[in-house]
């Protein structure tokens, strides 16, 4: 086990940032909540499969001079327009309820990335310390 | 993360501002439900509507949401008949303002309920941001 960003820790870190951006976009639907023609959208879903792949088996950059590697597929992905229960006569899509669910999972999962970084770290310091 | 939750808070309190613009337009409307000209030939208050649209605020990269504007209700007065009212026409009759207190108030509370919805992502990016601090422990 090493300390750089890529495996286990690179995967917590990938996984943070893409509940960080998913937030981001239900904040907007919620907040677009009353404007016409508005189409809620979400982020594709997360590939722990596909990023830990990418994660593991990424481009290294040993040299400054080396090209970066694109951030990962799962925190890369671009909103795309989300099915709805309903749409109001002003086109509007939007629906709290559904919205304020997604909202709290995402925060729930967010906890939970927080939690398995804290015991992760956890173990490093039985490493360093011997206990 | 730091990026995505300060972007959180820039679009839910822009949806708060608008949320709040809207109950104001409506508390106006609520009052004035009863402003009736002060001669036959003047016109009661008018509704007003409140509009949104959403804008793309290319510094955030994201849609926040903004007022559109405040327009005018188009629909007909009623009339009241109160022939001692300083705006009554020859008939007796008073034009009242096309103001609908039932209307207002389920508007009322659609505002209200957007309103604690924007809060409560706030709080939940608040808690995100926390729990991130937290692994500094």
């Amino acid at each position: 086990m090493d300390m750089n960003s890529d495996g286990l820790l690179g995967l917590l870190k990938e996984r943070m940032s893409y509940l960080s951006k998913r937030q981001a976009v239900l904040a907007e639907n919620v907040a677009n909540e009353t404007t016409p023609g508005y189409k809620p959208k979400d982020l594709a879903p997360f590939s722990f499969h596909d990023t830990l792949h990418q994660v593991s088996t990424g481009m290294m950059v040993t040299d400054p001079r080396h090209i970066t590697p694109a951030s990962m597929s799962g925190v890369n992905a671009s909103a795309k327009a989300m099915k709805s229960f309903e749409t109001l006569p002003s086109g509007n899509a939007v629906d709290v309820e559904q919205q304020m669910m997604l909202v709290s999972q995402t925060t729930i999962d967010h906890q939970e990335v927080a939690s398995l970084y804290h015991k992760i770290m956890g173990w490093f310091r039985i490493a360093v310390k011997g206990s | 993360m730091d990026n995505d939750t300060n972007k959180i808070f820039a679009i839910s309190s822009a949806a708060l501002q608008a949320q709040d613009q809207r109950l104001k337009i409506i508390a106006e409307n609520i009052a004035n439900a009863n402003t009736t000209a002060s001669s036959p030939t003047g016109q009661p208050y008018r509704r007003q509507v409140i509009t949104f649209k959403n804008e793309f605020d290319k510094a955030l990269g994201a849609n926040k949401i903004k007022v559109g504007g405040v327009s005018t209700d188009k629909s007909a007065f009623s009339r009241k008949y109160d022939p001692s009212n300083p705006a009554a026409d020859k008939d007796g009759y008073v034009q009242m303002p096309n103001v609908q207190p039932l209307t207002e108030m389920m508007d009322m509370h659609d505002a209200q309920r957007s309103y604690e919805a924007n809060l409560d992502v706030i709080e939940a990016a608040r808690t995100m941001m926390v729990h991130t601090i937290g692994l500094l422990q």
